[in-house]
């Protein structure tokens, strides 16, 4: 599997083989493309930030701490399926979702325009 | 008619760190910013990335904004007007209009942090027609984060601005079809991190030195031609293709406000020139931020907008002592360097700038006038898409400068 | 089916029509309009120069140079009538030819425009200093005028919808049916019932010629393109500058506008009725320009344009149908169209056997507010009495909430975003409304009292954006 690592700006081209139970990371100049490319085939992980839906408009919501990517679409279509009364930043709206351990909290207030 | 000590104009993140800067220095400070809240276009940034350099914790926009505000909020001092326009600048001295009126405020110091805004169809010669469906990025990104609607079903991005590789992954996720981001240039300039998680996350396809030959559609955007350029930009159009799409999203390109600003401008930053107190040519008037040069990174907006508070609150108390003056340039494949002057004496000066190439294994070296190296720094390998910093110690500075890579 | 009697129906919102519309209430008839978009001027009216021209270059003895020069003439007391800026810059023409001069000299002096001066090489760089070497004669007209095309015409529609007429958008005609006492139009939900028609379509002169089965012309389509340059290039011309015409045109202009922009253009391509602009025309411009003058800086662009003009042989048609009685053919209004539209609409009466007579009915618009031409006191008083002219909605131009609900709130109520932008400018400066498209579109749905969604751009399909699902609705 080909990847570029993502670690810091030089942007390895990394090359990510498995051998026996290993995964092996060549074209990495540093321990960080190793682990990065390791961590990238093996079980991939990412904050998923999205909307939800609430009476008085949208706000914004984050999970709590990365969760594998293959669960991103469907942790994101659960929440945007939601409408909630209302909310504050900071209130959590679904925990441990999907089971991932992570949270989905809300990260921002409402915007009000004075038109 | 009000008097300050320092005004500051915008409320984003370069304005409010200054603010925060110059009140907690003992400074009558006021920020004016237009919209109904602080933070800018944080409160639309609702991905999260923010923070990591200033707060060593990573937050969304959102958060970022809500930390400097619940500072602002415990600061005395600090004044905020908000639904408040600069309509004119006269020297560190503002007019406003508010929905109290006309009035001036009267400074003794002034930091700009206007930010910058987006270019537009019209900037870029966009062709074809000009129906409904064409957006920036940042106009997109208030209507799906904000309003909570939708610019549209099936989209395609011009330009791989970091806005725009952020929009194509927040469309995707609220249902919308990303077609394509399209890239004049042969390397995208957004950050790489952006390129992994937003579009090859997503399956999103990045066509490079593609751009668009026409917009379709009489109401409403119906499709594009498009096709390759060559490195001069000119068209192929053998490679002409259509693409049917009910949307098209600018990310070409960002423009400081300088519009209030009677300054000369800067040929690469299209912004203000800047001492390393970050003072511009006009005496108490200070910039920061996207602003004064489009920044990678919120944490480098926030760092450089507490500099200019700093600096202005000294300046408004009398207290800024320079020593003597000298040229920074930039050469080769530096594009551009804040600052574009030094003073001698004591302290030390963070300069940043940007690369228009990827570089690698080389050293950012800073000659004086005889060509002597008065201070060096290994890059390992650093790409357009991302700001540069390097530090400079004052008392090194005895002549004009000049600022270069060494390849290695 | 809802049926109305009207005096006359006039096809076409654009500024011949609207001219027409205006005239003929202001004289006491009951006449309405009907138009297939959803406001006044969307067309050709709203996408040319700009210009009143003087009428020096017209072929003597055409109505083109009799009607430019009258309806020039006709102008100032209309714009002061409307409270519309008319601004008398002046014009020149410029180029190496000192033939063609004269000629257009010769030109100006048979079709009786005054004013006009020939200038020496000396003189001409005197006067505009920017101007290049190969420039080397020309002349100026001082009975020049720039105006905002679509406002004025706006502003006529509305005198002509407080003096008793009425505006049909959004209306497409199905079929026109002659009767023994005139025609019934239909769109299949309203019919018009009217003894005259005047058909003032414009580009659609020839579809809705072939509903009246009256004369259909040989319509040739010419798309201009444009640029139109940031606030801060306002300088580079003080006046409009041509070069010597061609047989494709006026040529390329550089010309200041009455809002502070410069506008650089048209190109003149035969073309569909279609407004795109092209790599080509653009960069033709471009290379035009610059033989004529040094200052002009393109990379300042804020918007690019274009607009179609119809043509029909040499010279306008204005005239009774022969094969419908009681129908008045307008076709062919090209340039100077703008400038001579008062003229043809008096001109197009005058055939109608209708009797143009102003003095009927005379009630005037308000003026627009517009706090940019207001003192600070003035200003202070103003939001005193309502803080919405106190929150800038359009940072670029400095358009307030108050400015732009007194927009809406007028004669005629514009639903569209370009309909805001035409009346009041919010979205006209150089960010292109990125940061007000939005509000503007948050104001006509609270004003209009409808969804958010179903506001448009300007066509009844151009939607500005989608529900959070991804609907839009149509109203």
């Amino acid at each position: 599997m080909k990847l570029t690592c993502i670690m810091c700006p030089v942007g390895c081209q990394l090359e990510v083989t498995k051998q026996g139970k290993e995964y092996v990371v060549t074209g990495n100049n540093c321990i960080r493309g190793e682990r990065y490319g390791k961590e990238e085939v093996t079980a991939p992980k990412r904050i998923l930030t999205t909307l939800i839906q609430t009476h008085k408009g949208v706000l914004p919501v984050k999970t709590t701490s990365p969760i594998p990517k293959e669960k991103i679409m469907e942790a994101n279509r659960l929440i945007s399926k939601m409408n909630i009364a209302e909310g504050k930043s900071g209130d959590i709206v679904v925990s441990n979702i999907l089971g991932t351990g992570a949270d989905v909290v809300i990260t921002g207030d409402y915007v009000v325009y004075d038109l | 008619m009000k008097n300050y000590d320092v005004i500051v104009i915008g409320g984003g993140p370069a304005g409010m760190a200054a603010a925060l800067k110059s009140s907690e220095n003992g400074c009558k400070t006021v920020i004016v910013e237009r919209n109904p809240f602080l933070g800018g276009i944080l409160k639309q940034c609702i991905h999260n990335g923010f923070g990591l350099h200033y707060f060593g914790e990573e937050f969304t926009g959102p958060e970022y904004a809500k930390k400097f505000v619940e500072m602002i909020e415990k600061t005395k001092n600090l004044t905020i007007m908000t639904n408040t326009f600069v309509t004119n600048i006269d020297g560190t001295n503002v007019d406003i209009t508010s929905q109290n009126g006309v009035d001036r405020l009267c400074g003794k110091a002034l930091v700009l942090a206007m930010g910058c805004r987006e270019r537009t169809a019209g900037n870029i010669l966009l062709n074809g027609t000009r129906p409904a469906g064409i957006y920036t990025a940042g106009e997109a990104q208030r209507m799906v984060n904000i309003l909570g609607k939708m610019p549209g079903k099936e989209i395609v991005i011009l330009g791989s601005g970091d806005i725009g590789l952020i929009m194509a992954r927040r469309l995707t996720l609220q249902g919308a079809k990303v077609k394509a981001v399209m890239e004049i240039n042969p390397t995208t300039s957004g950050l790489r991190r952006n390129i992994v998680q937003c579009l090859d996350d997503y399956n999103i396809p990045l066509m490079l030195q593609t751009s668009i030959f026409e917009v379709l559609g009489d109401g409403r955007v119906e499709g594009i031609k498009y096709g390759k350029v060559d490195d001069r930009y000119n068209r192929i159009p053998s490679t002409t293709k259509t693409l049917k799409c009910d949307t098209i999203i600018l990310s070409v390109g960002l423009v400081p406000e300088t519009d209030l600003v009677d300054l000369p401008l800067n040929r690469v930053t299209k912004s203000v020139m800047v001492n390393d107190y970050l003072e511009t040519a006009n005496d108490g008037v200070f910039a920061c931020g996207n602003f004064l040069h489009v920044h990678d990174l919120v944490d480098n907006v926030s760092l450089e907008g507490a500099a200019a508070g700093i600096n202005a609150s000294e300046y408004a108390k009398g207290k800024l002592s320079k020593g003597k003056v000298y040229s920074l340039t930039p050469d080769g494949v530096i594009s551009y360097v804040i600052p574009n002057t030094v003073h001698s004496g004591e302290g030390e000066i963070e300069i940043r700038f940007r690369i228009r190439a990827r570089i690698e294994k080389s050293n950012y070296v800073i000659e004086d006038e005889s060509g002597n190296q008065i201070m060096k720094k290994y890059v390992m390998a650093a790409m357009p898409g991302e700001m540069q910093t390097i530090k400079l110690k004052r008392d090194l500075i005895k002549s004009n400068l000049t600022l270069k890579v060494v390849k290695l | 089916m809802n049926r109305i009697s009207k005096d006359a129906v006039i096809i076409g919102a654009g500024v011949v029509g609207v001219s027409i519309f205006n005239d003929l209430t202001r004289s006491g008839y009951d006449v309405a309009i009907i138009e297939k978009e959803l406001d006044v001027s969307t067309g050709t009216t709203k996408a040319n120069s700009g210009l009143i021209h003087a009428g020096f270059d017209c072929k003597p003895n055409t109505l083109k140079a009799k009607l430019n020069v009258e309806g020039n003439a006709m102008y100032p007391e209309i714009c002061a009538r409307l409270g519309v800026e008319l601004k008398r810059l002046g014009a020149y023409v410029v180029g190496n030819d000192e033939e063609a001069v004269n000629n257009l000299m010769e030109k100006g002096k048979a079709n009786g425009v005054k004013g006009m001066k020939k200038l020496s090489n000396s003189a001409l760089h005197k006067l505009l200093p920017n101007l290049t070497p190969e420039m080397t004669t020309g002349l100026f007209a001082e009975n020049a005028y720039i105006i905002d095309p679509y406002f004025y015409t706006i502003c006529l529609a509305e005198e002509g919808v407080i003096n008793g007429g009425e505006i049909y958008f959004d209306y497409h005609i199905k079929s026109i049916k002659q009767t023994a006492n005139g025609y019934v139009i239909s769109n299949g939900k309203e019919e018009i019932i009217t003894p005259i028609i005047f058909n003032a379509a414009g580009a659609g002169y020839n579809d809705v010629a072939k509903l009246l089965k009256s004369e259909l012309y040989n319509v040739v389509h010419r798309r201009g393109e444009y640029y139109v340059l940031d606030h801060s290039e306002k300088d580079v011309v003080k006046s409009t500058i041509f070069p010597l015409p061609t047989k494709a045109g006026k040529g390329v202009l550089v010309t200041p506008t009455v809002n502070g922009n410069i506008l650089v253009g048209p190109t003149s391509y035969e073309s569909d009725d279609t407004t795109v602009t092209t790599a080509e025309g653009l960069a033709d411009i471009a290379t035009k320009v610059k033989k004529m003058v040094d200052n002009v800086n393109l990379g300042k662009t804020i918007r690019v344009f274009a607009g179609v003009r119809s043509i029909v042989g040499e010279d306008f048609v204005i005239e009774p149908s022969q094969k419908c009685k009681g129908v008045i053919n307008i076709a062919g209004i090209c340039s100077p169209g703008l400038s001579s539209a008062p003229a043809i609409s008096q001109m197009a009466i005058g055939l109608s056997g209708l009797k143009y007579d102003p003095t009927i009915r005379c009630n005037k618009i308000a003026p627009y507010t517009n706090l940019s031409k207001m003192s600070v006191a003035e200003k202070n008083a103003l939001i005193r009495r309502d803080k919405d002219y106190g929150l800038i909605v359009c940072k670029c131009e400095g358009i307030t909430l108050g400015e732009i609900k007194d927009a809406i709130n007028r004669p005629i109520r514009p639903r569209t975003m370009d309909g805001i932008k035409r009346r009041v400018r919010a979205g006209m400066g150089r960010c292109q409304g990125g940061f007000c498209n939005d509000k503007v579109a948050m104001i006509i749905s609270q004003e209009n009292n409808i969804p958010l969604n179903s506001v448009v751009k300007e066509k009844s399909n151009g939607y500005y954006m989608l529900s959070r699902s991804g609907v839009n609705e149509k109203l």
